[in-house]
């Protein structure tokens, strides 16, 4: 990969900012010592394209509101480095083939497609999804699905998010095997 | 060759304990308090007590959200990785790298282990159930491999001894297959655990769900917890080693009281390569050690020696102490040294949802979840005519992420900061029949590193465990049903011997020196001087966690070695 698609990706996922795990895992991954596992000599990066979409999914999926967006607190940058440089090989293809299948989808699903349009088209677009209207096929539901649950559970152990919107008790002392849900705040255990 | 510039007396102690783990740990502690000077031999590096990196990590200061990456895993763990959860970024550190340590297989066999001080008495799952004469007596009852040559009756005592200085968390159930011992309190079965041993129990009221029996101390109690030890916080990250001393271990526990003693030296790095015969004394006089970091070999001498470098690590070193009495193996006249390979089995199990708890919650992490202990084959009522032995199940209920489908953007965010559905979630574990065939050996024409013979393991699990399988996998779906689970899922897998990290026999007790390794005492038939009693010694398996086994019959033969030394017979 060249240099300056890797500044550029960089900067465009994370808003300017240098990311040093996003960073490194590109850069990792290239020169001519990289050597994938299946030993070939093949380096995977994500497309400028592949990167886009990931940030507007996650970001779509889950907004800035009283809390951070996903890419706020890096989830499009975790993503792209655990799927990059630390998932195998068949886990990495299994993901981009979910994630072609995911991308082929939104844009066929509408004329102006799904990246770099509108808030409320693109939330129209997953809703669609979501909902599983006829002409969507079980595979690309659970595509989608499986990208969700990884978006959501890479948020929630998140440093922000763990410490201060979820309840954060890293010493918790002693068990209490009952309480209610309303004693918790309503709200779930970081850790 | 030796290279030994000290002079003899500077290497010859009253006892040499080879390996300092689970067993090993305590056999050290049971004779420096007796006033044995102890030479504690172990092949890994040092871990002191709170050298433990990421005890405090959270999720997002492990690395890779606590992933090791595949090519380090390709590189260092193809074989340890073979267990989906193990190799991870908070405890790799304490993992055995497989390129620097490798073992051969005819049959797959995983070998899952840590070479350090401590061994895997830092990683352990902590579940402690005593064994009862319906495991003793299985063997001679069913005309299955050996006669046990001890009963329930002969190990009781230490059952008693071990667990009170152990501190052993549990609830009384009154139950003759996994008798009841010296518990701490309980850490308490949740809302939805507690909803499901009570709806279980009315329909299969031989089938019950009692508190994970763990060595967590619930309570500490300083008098009798001794060591470095401390109140459990229910962090449940055992595995990464406790800062608080809260689960026992040799770290926590056996070695500071040892140390305390000032008759123990711990010698780390030191691989012994064999136990040395002298066949005119008619004993062992000490051992061949090979230092793990230089190379240099050296020679250690005692009056008595405990062998506790693990079942496979054991039997290792019998088998690689060869000489004209033993040709085969020190004390291996029998020829069943490296047979008689068992483990559990697991890889099978069930779990589901569990709606109409919304409203309930706990606080904390537990340090174990439930355990169901065996309800087959434990007398006339429970008999099967298609598999002998049993099974018992670890488990436990939680609350997952709620991710609910159909929503996303604003109206996901007011949903994902709640808890999500409950989840009950169990596995079985089988036991696994003793088979002649089931065996390690020494492969003399491949040395590793060290100059050490290569190990060779061929297991496998027979018609019995299949069979066994089936029902632990379909009793597993009852219970969720009988609970009211939804969307209830099982799976059977088997795995492979080794896969538990329960891996036992390969140097048995028995009566007969012609059938058997050791005797009841657990000390070598035809070597009095050594004992073996790590899970090498076992001549069944049955389906309790066996540690606290192990460190009941270290306890038990450590007394009876003092006996005999002060009889003037050792």
């Amino acid at each position: 990969m060249h240099r300056r698609d890797i500044i550029k990706i960089t900067a465009y996922v994370t808003g300017a900012s240098l990311s040093a795990p996003l960073v490194t895992s590109l850069l990792s991954g290239c020169g001519p010592m990289a050597e994938s596992i299946d030993g070939s000599n093949e380096v995977f990066s994500f497309s400028m394209e592949q990167s886009k979409l990931i940030t507007q999914l996650t970001d779509t999926i889950l907004p800035k509101t009283d809390s951070p967006s996903a890419s706020e607190v890096g989830v499009p940058n975790l993503i792209q480095h655990m799927v990059g440089t630390v998932y195998n090989a068949s886990d990495r293809k299994e993901y981009m083939d979910q994630l072609k299948v995911i991308n082929t989808f939104l844009e066929e699903s509408s004329k102006e497609g799904f990246i770099d349009q509108e808030a409320d088209h693109q939330k129209k677009c997953l809703q669609e999804i979501e909902n599983s209207k006829s002409g969507i096929s079980d595979h690309v539901k659970n595509s989608y699905l499986r990208f969700k649950q990884q978006a959501v559970a890479y948020y929630l152990t998140t440093e922000e998010i763990g410490t201060k919107f979820l309840n954060y008790l890293p010493v918790p002392g002693t068990y209490e095997a009952c309480i209610t849900t309303e004693e918790a705040g309503g709200k779930a255990w970081a850790l | 060759m030796n290279i030994n510039i000290k002079g003899k007396e500077e290497v010859t102690y009253d006892s040499i304990v080879i390996g300092s783990g689970i067993s090993g740990g305590f056999a050290a502690m049971e004779l420096c308090v007796r006033g044995y000077k102890t030479l504690m031999l172990e092949r890994g590096p040092m871990v002191r007590h709170g050298e433990y990196p990421t005890a405090a990590m959270d999720p997002w200061d492990l690395p890779n959200r606590n992933t090791v990456p595949a090519e380090e895993i390709a590189r260092h763990y193809s074989k340890q990785n073979r267990l989906s959860w193990w190799v991870k970024e908070d405890h790799k550190h304490f993992i055995n790298k497989d390129d620097e340590y490798p073992y051969d297989e005819i049959e797959r066999f995983d070998w899952i282990r840590g070479h350090h001080v401590g061994g895997r008495s830092l990683m352990w799952g902590r579940h402690c159930y005593r064994w009862s004469d319906i495991d003793f007596e299985a063997n001679a009852r069913e005309g299955i491999a050996i006669d046990w040559p001890i009963r329930y009756e002969d190990i009781a005592p230490w059952y008693d001894y071990v667990e009170t200085f152990v501190g052993v968390s549990g609830q009384k159930e009154g139950l003759k297959q996994v008798p009841d011992g010296q518990f701490l309190p309980p850490f308490p079965l949740n809302c939805v655990e507690q909803h499901m041993r009570e709806s279980v129990a009315r329909k299969y009221p031989r089938r019950i769900i009692t508190p994970g029996r763990v060595a967590n101390l619930s309570r500490y109690i300083p008098e009798v917890h001794k060591g470095t030890r401390g109140q459990c916080q229910s962090r449940a990250r055992c595995v990464r080693g406790c800062p608080y001393g809260a689960y026992f271990s040799s770290q926590s526990a056996t070695i500071p009281v040892a140390e305390s003693t000032g008759n123990l030296t711990l010698r780390p790095n030191s691989i012994v390569s064999e136990i040395v015969w002298d066949a005119v004394a008619g004993k062992a006089s000490g051992v061949r050690v090979i230092d793990r970091e230089s190379g240099e070999e050296m020679e250690f001498y005692s009056r008595i020696i405990f062998c506790n470098a693990s079942t496979v690590g054991s039997t290792a070193i019998l088998l690689n102490s060869r000489s004209s009495d033993f040709p085969d193996g020190l004390g291996n006249s029998s020829g069943e040294l490296g047979h008689n390979m068992m483990d559990h089995h697991y890889g099978m199990g069930a779990a589901g949802r569990m709606p109409g708890f919304e409203d309930a919650y706990y606080k904390g992490k537990k340090p174990g979840g439930f355990y169901i202990p065996r309800f087959r084959n434990i007398d006339e009522d429970t008999k099967r005519d298609d598999y002998v032995r049993g099974f018992g199940y670890q488990g436990g209920a939680s609350r997952s992420h709620n991710i609910p489908e159909g929503k996303l953007g604003v109206e996901l965010k007011e949903e994902i900061f709640k808890p999500g559905p409950y989840y009950i979630s169990m596995t079985c574990f089988g036991e696994l029949l003793p088979y002649h065939e089931n065996r390690m050996y020494l492969n003399f024409d491949r040395k590793d590193r060290h100059g050490m013979p290569i190990i060779t393991f061929d297991a496998k699990l027979r018609d019995n465990e299949y069979a066994l399988r089936k029902d632990g996998v379909t009793c597993a779906e009852e219970m969720l049903e009988a609970a009211g689970c939804k969307d209830i899922t099982s799976y059977n897998e088997a795995t492979a011997p080794g896969a538990c990290i329960h891996e036992m026999g390969t140097a048995r007790m028995g009566h007969d020196p012609r059938t058997s390794v050791l005797n009841k005492w657990n000390q070598m038939h035809e070597v009095p001087n050594v004992f073996v009693t790590d899970g090498s010694c076992m001549t069944s398996s049955g389906t309790q966690n066996p540690s606290i086994t192990y460190m009941a019959l270290t306890a038990r033969a450590v007394d009876y070695a003092h006996k005999q030394i002060n009889d003037n017979i050792l």
